[in-house]
């Protein structure tokens, strides 16, 4: 690939990198670490990880809680923090709530369904026996176990979309969307497959019948620009340790006044306007689902995090992963045809794709693929990614899966695949 | 690379691939399912004890070749021995298992006998479930046999 196509050049990947502490770590034999698994959590540059010293150092005070100087340092920080996310996905300020991670905020969805039902609120949440919620066989356990859940207390049904061979959506299953359904959650990209989803598609369906829509955006906000007004669903659930961002916050987003109809998961300080033995109040908007104290310091590294993206431009990234991909997917092409690889799906050039592969290696383990890389200090993931549905549509358990970031290099897919090449050697199974 | 020739050593890759014990359960065996849901490993593990003794072992199974390895090692070690040896096996075998890669007492690796082949397994955490899957499943049958 010729320097004049690249979007980065090797100098700026390399003058990024050195800002990840963790990506100049030796491990093992003191070799490099060649980090492939940026979809179970992303590594974080210095200004995320001094984010956090930075708060207990000099802004930690208690928010909305007082009017001395650090509840005003910290209150300040705090109220940024959730402007710089919702700036981020083209939200309105009101619009976020934090939460613990991506899966509490779809536990506040599904809960506001459970609470709505078991409490007879008569509001869109309520749901009855027969109603319906549609999932997809693609998605992450996160996104699939609450609206199990809800199905098993409220008696809604669910429907499913399946997954075709090539592991996409099979987008004529959302025509199960009609009268009855209320929901439709489904990724935006998958973690497995990494395929991106039409999203103009299945909104468009479930508005025609007043369903609300959920999207899990793990996958897709750390590689692709997100516009939540345009993409126009009601929910979306957001990760920060995903995005370079620190473990322990993510986001709810909820489009418009939700907020204030959904009953809160967590209940307690802070989301209260009126407490009485007799009756309490809760308050409204994002407030009402912010119980007790937050993870202050790591709203802030949060913020660190968003900038950090936003200052090289998801633009940028998103060429940059599309020029590893196309390499990754040439380099593949000789694993398949002569190493006894097979990838989950299929690695056709019309879909919209992260640079995400899950692959199996014939006569070898997962595990045993994931230890011979990690010898070479390639770190990959094995097992079924907390997606066991789509693992079983393939008819196997568990599979290996390669995850890149902008920050790998080809350098680094040329390692990958010449280990790769060598694996079934190892376990004597290459006749 | 060293330590990734340690945890594979070639009697582990042959065990993996021999998978001795590995036959149809029959009836009349006392039998444990055990199942690693964050991999999908799994083993149906069934004993015969007559008079005290591992009379003849039978197994089914799937999974990496470390948890194959281990229980096709197992099913070699507990033929012919007594409960009270195989319930020391077992407790020898956790000891090898949890050493995080330290030194363990001369008197264990030579009960363990091709079992300390394993030993590598402790140096890294995510593989020790997988080596234990077998055990696990003997545990429970000694458990049951009871």
């Amino acid at each position: 690939m010729s320097c004049a196509e690249k979007v980065f050049t090797d100098e700026q990947i390399n003058s990024f990198r050195r800002e990840f502490p963790i990506l100049n770590m030796k491990i093992r034999d003191n070799c490099d670490l060649i980090y492939m698994d940026w979809a179970a959590t992303s590594q974080k540059p210095y200004s995320v990880i001094e984010a956090e010293k930075d708060y207990y150092s000099s802004k930690n005070g208690s928010i909305n809680r007082g009017t001395h100087f650090l509840a005003d340092q910290a209150t300040v920080v705090f109220e940024n923090g959730r402007r710089t996310i919702a700036n981020f996905i083209n939200a309105d300020f009101n619009e976020i709530v934090f939460t613990m991670n991506a899966t509490d905020a779809l536990n506040m969805v599904a809960n506001a369904f459970i609470y709505a039902t078991l409490l007879k609120k008569e509001n869109i949440f309520t749901l009855k026996p027969g109603d319906e919620i549609v999932v997809t066989k693609l998605d992450h356990h996160a996104n699939i176990v609450p609206w199990q859940r809800v199905s098993q207390i409220t008696g809604a049904v669910l429907r499913w979309v399946d997954i075709n061979d090539d592991g996409c959506l099979n987008y004529d299953d959302f025509n199960v969307i009609g009268e009855k359904t209320r929901l439709v959650a489904f990724t935006h990209a998958s973690n497995v497959t990494g395929v991106v989803t039409d999203v103009d598609y299945i909104v468009s369906l479930a508005k025609k019948f007043g369903a609300l829509t959920v999207l899990d955006t793990c996958q897709s906000a750390p590689h692709i620009s997100i516009d939540i007004k345009k993409l126009d669903v009601d929910f979306a659930c957001f990760s920060a340790h995903k995005m370079f961002g620190p473990t322990g916050v993510g986001a709810l987003y909820a489009k418009g006044d939700l907020l204030d109809h959904m009953e809160p998961l967590r209940v307690g300080g802070s989301m209260v306007d009126f407490v009485n033995t007799d009756n309490t109040s809760y308050k409204s908007g994002f407030y009402r689902h912010e119980a007790g104290t937050l993870m202050n310091a790591q709203i802030y590294s949060w913020t660190k995090a968003v900038e950090y993206l936003s200052n090289i431009g998801m633009e940028k990234i998103s060429m940059r992963e599309d020029e590893l991909l196309t390499y990754l997917k040439e380099k593949f092409e000789f694993l398949l045809a002569n190493c006894g690889i097979k990838i989950i799906g299929e690695l056709d050039d019309q879909t919209t794709r992260l640079p995400v592969i899950s692959f199996s290696v014939d006569d070898v383990h997962p595990h045993d693929v994931a230890q011979f890389l990690d010898s070479f200090s390639i770190a990959v993931r094995s097992g079924h990614h907390c997606a066991q549905i789509i693992h079983k549509h393939f008819n196997i358990h568990n599979s290996s899966r390669i995850s890149l970031s902008f920050l790998n290099t080809f350098d680094e897919i040329d390692k990958l695949v010449e280990a790769l090449s060598k694996v079934r050697s190892f376990f004597g199974v290459d006749k | 690379m060293n330590d990734l020739y340690q945890l594979y050593q070639q009697i582990i890759i042959d065990h993996s691939k021999q998978r001795h014990g590995c036959k149809p359960i029959k009836e009349n065996y006392i039998v444990s399912n055990q199942v690693n849901p964050s991999c999908g490993d799994e083993v149906s593990f069934g004993l015969i004890i007559k008079n005290g003794i591992v009379d003849d072992i039978a197994w089914q199974g799937q999974g990496c070749s470390i948890s194959q390895a281990s229980i096709s090692i197992m099913s070699d070690l507990l033929l012919g021995k007594n409960i009270e040896e195989v319930e020391k096996l077992y407790e020898d075998f956790l000891i090898l298992m949890h050493s995080q890669g330290k030194d363990v007492e001369e008197e264990i690796l030579d009960h363990l006998q091709d079992a300390c082949a394993l030993q590598g397994v402790s140096k890294y955490p995510a593989r020790i479930k997988c080596a234990l899957l077998g055990w696990m499943a003997l545990r429970d049958v000694l458990a049951k046999s009871n």
